[in-house]
């Protein structure tokens, strides 16, 4: 369904009538305000339930460290590593679009985001086997436990979402650049990029929040 | 911004396969008239089962079956006697969630909001017309759930609308797991549903208005439906993320609300609430909104004070983010925030002061056609403030710790939501029904069905106020195991009588709305004539509303405007200064 | 001011206690009260009159007999006004609130009637501007309606006025919020603590030092519901009840509440005194003086399972000597005891 010719079709609301944003991305940016509110709830949550426990007593005592130590432990450093390739994938994920506006395919960029975004869900993965392994996990740990596998887990989950988008850009992007789409573009607009970007983007503006409660501070 | 015309054949191909024939028409089609009219016949059938649930509620309380007499009988030969205690917990949670979930919000938003906003703004359908659609299936998913979990083992949820962690986060406390479980899926997909709907309607009204219809010239249904949506979008995924918590704690052990392991019983209510009170305010603004319609209307007269009505609007969008600690002023939540929230929660009746007060200037000077619409629309306004003056005592917090929780608040809650939301849904669907299916309703049976709700309501829910005076309590399955309710029960039963004298008369309602649709009057464009532009369309209008957009000239509400022969000028028709005579240029778009 | 509102609470007071109303609402009552156990008494009610009138006439009006339910109930909403009520209901208190005994309950009441007067104002102020209104403003052939837009001056007055209205209630309101919630017990309270549980409560009251153990939430569990510990000497002559409330009249009470399991509520309409008890937390804020004796039910008002609508309790207000006298009669309790039992539940009684 493309939502792109309605609009154009009122004539008020197409790129051209000078307006900032077309119908769908003025639609994704209202829903991200939605989905913000989705991570403000369980992150108000967590600074309630973190005060409640008192000082000291977060992480409680016994329970495997997560939090940024200085000199950093193995465990820090693959979540900065994961940290730093899932805000690259931004770019890469930018600077496909930039290459895809000037005529190019993109697909060099939008490949390197989905791989990335692959890779940090894997190392996802990884970390939460490796505490459950320590014996943290959803029901352990009290509210530790809890918050913290549910709030990544909400998150992996939008990264997930985000994740199968990002493939869909890049098959796109791989049939433009075997020219496949014979003679005409069917979107010349981007729209499908670009509000993918927009998703990709505000979800890793949520980890650079949820890194920093969960994590340094 | 240009007057473009509206290319008939773009429109129609992006449409095309939504012009199938037969039910499939109906089930699936994209166009916002018929996801307006699916969400209405759905939550017209679950304002039925919602009502039947209350029904049966109330005949517990008047006849409970928990007596045992000493001979072994059960002590009241009138009781329903497969109502056990737990199973009158599920009723009223199950009647709360339906009414509020699956009935009052989807007729005020889903219904009307789809119906009538492309149709108010001059549009030829929503934004997202997929999206729209999906709303709708998920809206439907979420009630089937719901319902389905009357079937599963232990029953359905039972901890109250408002599921207060631990009672509902812990299985061995409800015995309700995969009933409580349920309701947080179907609360989960609901609020998703709602969130699709918000933000389509806030792009579609932002962006999609027909040229000269500036925000000031929107009518108030459509305003209101507007903040609503605001309201929903930053309300909604709070519940959403709470929902989530109550139910990993039920199924994966998480100790969110479990204070045996750190949990904090308070964050959930502060979440709910957060949400909660907010979403009171969305069961009534859209209705005020449409009510606005429907008096102008039927007043033939000018909103009065129509920017001061829309920023009252606005400010209770605003406030009713800050006083959801009303709720919990007695539930050991720090004493100071409480006052805080007092303060707030009285501030924030000043805008529906207004409101009212506003809507009393506009019949000032009309001239008042009774029609079953107005009286629908006049008895909201009243049992509007009958509620929201009943929220004052509640606002006060001394007065609170006496009357928190009792049959007080069930009064109050009624008052709202059925003399509020559910009136203004009557007075709008007697409004827009001709529009909707091109027949007008009967009005001697819609004045009967207006009569006896209005006096049933009141005979029902008035006397509530005294029993919670009398110290009831809510949510008690069986009011005479207390001695100093026993008293109170002839109260009770004729409560119930009342109730059932309220749900029966709906079935008058019923028979109307399906009767009309054969042999109603044919309605004509513009039966009550009336400005806005869906009167300038067919009645139901065609696929994509306006043969060419429409243009805007004027203010929503021109009825009687001095020196012109109709007493109403349309949105649509050039000002008359193009007509020195005094005759009116008629440029009616006819669609 | 005073005088008003107190002028028109006796004259409420006058008109409920008649019989006027009372026989005005019985005429709307063809079925009579069904509940038959006439063994007990209703503690509302003055002693010694009307244990007989909770006996109930209602096989007088077997209509359910003659007509079968469904067509009864039709029948009775047919005959609503026409026939006269078999109902023997209580003389008092069945119209408006329950007396109040205790020392805060006046300030409740008289906010209460503040908010009363001025609703009452508010609402018969509107309501008759609509019905004129309705009236003068009828649609006539011939009168057109009068174009406006408003009016920005009464836009103006209609919103100050409110504000301050609202204001001063919410200032009044909070003034005796805080003597109420917020200000230290007196020191020579009288401690007692409740503790709730699924379904049923736990009493603890201070033996001869007046002094209670100190309670602890994270410790309260099935054997210790009051979280005590043993060795706390205050708490040694401490005595339990389960279910039993005894307070002194005229003597300050400082309430300890807490919860076992999930959120319970302390609710005594006579005391105009609602507190929830949710787990985790012991809550000492929460005190009141008892101005009269009498039995009261104390009743838990926070939905909190399927046993809920049964979770009450017994309350009386006693003379001090009385007081004393139950209070030696009881022997102190171990700190940390066997598991107390709650109301059971039965589910089905067929
Ligand atoms: C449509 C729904 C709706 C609406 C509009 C409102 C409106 C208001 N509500 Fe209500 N409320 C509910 C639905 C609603 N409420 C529900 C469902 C609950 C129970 C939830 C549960 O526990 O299950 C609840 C509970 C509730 C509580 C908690 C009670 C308790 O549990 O102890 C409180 C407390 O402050 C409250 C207050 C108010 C106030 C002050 C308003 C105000 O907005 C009202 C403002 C309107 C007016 C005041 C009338 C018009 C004004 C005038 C005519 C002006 C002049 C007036 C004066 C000078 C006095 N409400
Ligand atoms: C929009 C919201 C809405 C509406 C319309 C209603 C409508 C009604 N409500 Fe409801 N109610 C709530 C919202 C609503 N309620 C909420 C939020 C609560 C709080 C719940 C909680 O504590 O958690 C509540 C609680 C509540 C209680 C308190 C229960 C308790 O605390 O123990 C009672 C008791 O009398 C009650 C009664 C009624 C009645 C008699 C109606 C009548 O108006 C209904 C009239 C009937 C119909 C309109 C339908 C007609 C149907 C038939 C004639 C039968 C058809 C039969 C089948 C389909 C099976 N409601
Ligand atoms: Cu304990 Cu209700
Ligand atoms: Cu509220």
């Amino acid at each position: 369904m493309s939502t792109t010719v309605i609009s154009s079709a009122h004539g008020i609301t197409s790129p051209s009538s000078g307006q900032r944003f077309t119908l769908p991305k003025f639609g994704m940016l209202v829903f991200l305000a939605s989905e913000a509110m989705l991570f403000a709830g369980l992150i108000g949550g967590y600074i309630v339930l973190r005060i409640a426990q008192g000082q000291g007593n977060w992480p409680p005592p016994g329970a495997p460290e997560i939090g940024v130590k200085i000199p950093p432990t193995f465990l820090n450093w693959v979540m900065i590593a994961n940290t730093i390739i899932l805000l690259s994938s931004s770019m890469t994920y930018h600077w496909g679009e930039v290459r895809m506006r000037k005529g190019g395919s993109g697909l060099i960029g939008y490949a390197l985001t989905a791989l990335f975004g692959v890779i940090f869900l894997g190392v996802q993965a990884w970390e939460w086997m490796h505490l459950k392994h320590e014996g943290m996990w959803f029901n352990t740990y009290g509210t530790y436990g809890s918050c913290f596998f549910t709030m990544t887990g909400f998150h992996g989950l939008h990264v997930f979402l985000g994740l199968l988008a990002i493939l869909l850009t890049v098959w796109r992007s791989a049939l433009r650049q075997m020219k496949l789409f014979s003679g005409q573009t069917p979107d010349p607009s981007h729209t499908f990029e670009e509000l993918t970007g927009y998703y990709w983007h505000f979800v890793d503006v949520v980890w650079i929040f949820l890194y920093s409660i969960l994590y340094v501070l | 911004m240009t007057t473009a015309t509206l290319p008939h054949a773009a429109t129609h191909s992006s449409h095309e396969h939504t012009e199938s024939s037969g039910w499939g028409k109906y089930l699936w089609s994209m166009d916002h008239k018929i996801i307006g009219l699916q969400y209405l016949f759905t939550s017209l059938l679950f304002l039925f089962v919602g009502g039947g649930l209350a029904l049966l509620l109330r005949w517990q309380l008047a006849y409970p079956s928990t007596q045992v007499m000493p001979n072994g009988d059960v002590g009241n030969p009138m009781s329903l006697a497969f109502i056990n205690p737990q199973f009158y917990n599920s009723l009223f949670t199950m009647h709360a969630t339906v009414m509020v979930f699956l009935v009052v919000m989807p007729l005020l938003i889903g219904a009307f909001g789809n119906y009538l906003i492309p149709l108010k703004i001059g549009a030829g359908d929503m934004a997202f017309p997929l999206i729209n659609e999906l709303s709708y299936w998920a809206y439907a998913l979420s009630g089937i759930i719901l319902m389905a979990s009357f079937l599963v083992a232990g029953g359905a949820a039972a901890g109250g609308w408002t599921s207060y962690a631990p009672l509902s986060s812990v299985a061995a406390y409800n015995n309700t797991q995969i009933g409580q479980s349920l309701w947080c899926v179907g609360i989960f997909i609901n609020g998703l549903a709602s969130i699709m709907g918000a933000f389509n309607y806030i792009t579609t009204i932002v962006n999609m208005r027909a040229p000269g219809m500036g925000f000031f010239r929107m009518p108030l249904a459509v305003w209101a439906l507007f903040i609503t949506a605001f309201l929903l979008l930053l309300a909604v995924p709070v519940l959403s993320a709470a929902a989530a918590m109550l139910f990993l704690d039920l199924n994966s052990g998480t100790n969110f609300f479990n204070p045996a392991h750190g949990g904090q019983p308070l964050l959930w209510q502060h979440l709910f609430w957060f949400f909660g009170h907010p979403e009171v305010y969305i069961m009534i603004l859209p209705a005020m909104g449409l009510v606005s319609d429907v008096l102008a209307i039927f007043a033939r007269k000018p909103i009065f004070g129509y920017r001061a009505m829309v920023y009252a609007m606005v400010a209770i969008g605003f406030l009713g983010f800050i006083v959801w600690g009303h709720h919990m002023f007695v539930s050991g939540m720090n004493l100071v925030l409480s006052a805080a929230f007092g303060v707030s929660t009285m501030v924030i009746a000043v805008p529906s002061a207004i409101k009212t007060f506003n809507w009393l200037g506009t019949l000032w000077g009309g001239s008042i056609r009774f029609t079953t619409a107005m009286l629908n629309a006049l008895a909201f306004v009243l049992m509007f403030v009958i509620g929201g003056l009943s929220g004052i005592f509640m606002a006060s917090t001394p007065v609170d710790i006496f009357v928190h929780h009792t049959y007080f608040i069930v009064a109050h809650i009624h008052y709202v939501l059925f003399g509020g939301s559910i009136f203004g849904i009557f007075a709008a669907l007697y409004t827009w029904y001709p529009k909707m299916f091109g027949r007008m309703l009967d009005e001697t049976l819609g004045k009967i069905h207006f009569a006896l709700t209005f006096v049933f309501f009141n005979l029902c829910f008035f006397p509530m106020h005294n029993v919670g005076l009398g110290g009831m309590m809510r949510r008690i399955a069986d009011p005479t195991a207390y001695e100093h309710l026993r008293a109170l029960q002839p109260i009770n039963q004729f409560i119930t009588l009342a109730a059932i004298g309220l749900g029966f008369s709906q079935f008058i309602f019923l028979w109307n709305f399906f009767r009309s649709l054969k042999v109603g009057a044919p309605a004509g464009n513009n039966p009550w004539e009336a400005t806005t532009l869906e009167w300038t369309v067919a009645s139901p209008p065609g696929h994509g509303n306006f043969g060419t957009t429409p243009t805007v000239y004027r203010g929503p509400y021109d009825y009687s405007v001095p020196g012109h022969v109709r007493d109403y000028i349309m949105q649509n028709e050039p000002p008359i200064s193009e007509s020195p005579s005094g005759k009116p240029k008629h440029a009616v778009a006819v669609g | 001011m005073e005088t008003l509102l107190c002028l028109i609470k006796d004259a409420l007071e006058v008109l409920t206690q008649s019989q006027g109303l009372l026989v005005l609402f019985k005429a709307f009552f063809p079925l009579t009260f069904p509940i038959r156990r006439a063994d007990v008494s209703c503690p509302r009610q003055k002693a010694g009159e009307g244990v007989e009138k909770w006996k109930i006439h209602w096989r007088l009006l077997p209509m359910h007999k003659l007509f079968g339910r469904p067509l009864s109930i039709f029948i009775t909403l047919i005959l609503l006004g026409l026939s006269s009520a078999q109902a023997e209901i209580r003389e008092t208190s069945v119209w408006w609130l329950p007396r109040n005994v205790n020392m805060f309950g006046h300030a409740i009441d008289f906010i209460f009637y503040v908010i009363l007067l001025l609703t009452g104002v508010t609402f018969i102020g509107v309501f008759s501007v609509m019905a004129f209104f309705l009236v003068k403003y009828r649609a006539r052939p011939g009168v057109p309606a009068i174009h406006s837009h408003g009016n920005n001056t009464l836009e103006v007055v209609w919103t100050t006025i409110p504000v301050f209205i609202f204001l001063g209630l919410a200032i009044y309101g909070n003034e005796e919020w805080s003597r109420m919630r917020r200000q230290t017990p007196p020191a020579d309270a009288l401690p007692v603590a409740v503790v709730g549980e699924q379904f049923g409560w736990n009493v603890r009251y201070p033996g001869a030092d007046g002094k209670l153990a100190k309670m602890d939430a994270k410790k309260i569990s099935k054997e210790n519901p009051f979280g005590v510990d043993p060795a706390d000497q205050d708490g040694l002559d401490d005595f339990t009840t389960y279910g039993e409330i005894v307070f002194p009249v005229n003597r300050p009470i400082r309430l300890y509440l807490g919860s076992k399991d999930v959120i319970h509520a302390f609710y005594v309409p006579e005391f105009r005194l609602y507190q929830d008890m949710v787990p985790g937390r012991v809550y000492d804020f929460v005190w009141l003086k008892a101005e009269a004796t009498g039995k009261f039910q104390l009743a838990c008002n926070q939905l909190c399972g399927q046993g809920h609508y049964k979770m009450f309790g017994k309350l009386s207000v006693v003379p001090v000597a009385e007081y004393e006298s139950w209070a030696k009669g009881k022997a102190p309790a171990p700190a940390v005891s066997g598991a107390t039992s709650g109301t059971p539940v039965v589910l089905n009684q067929r």
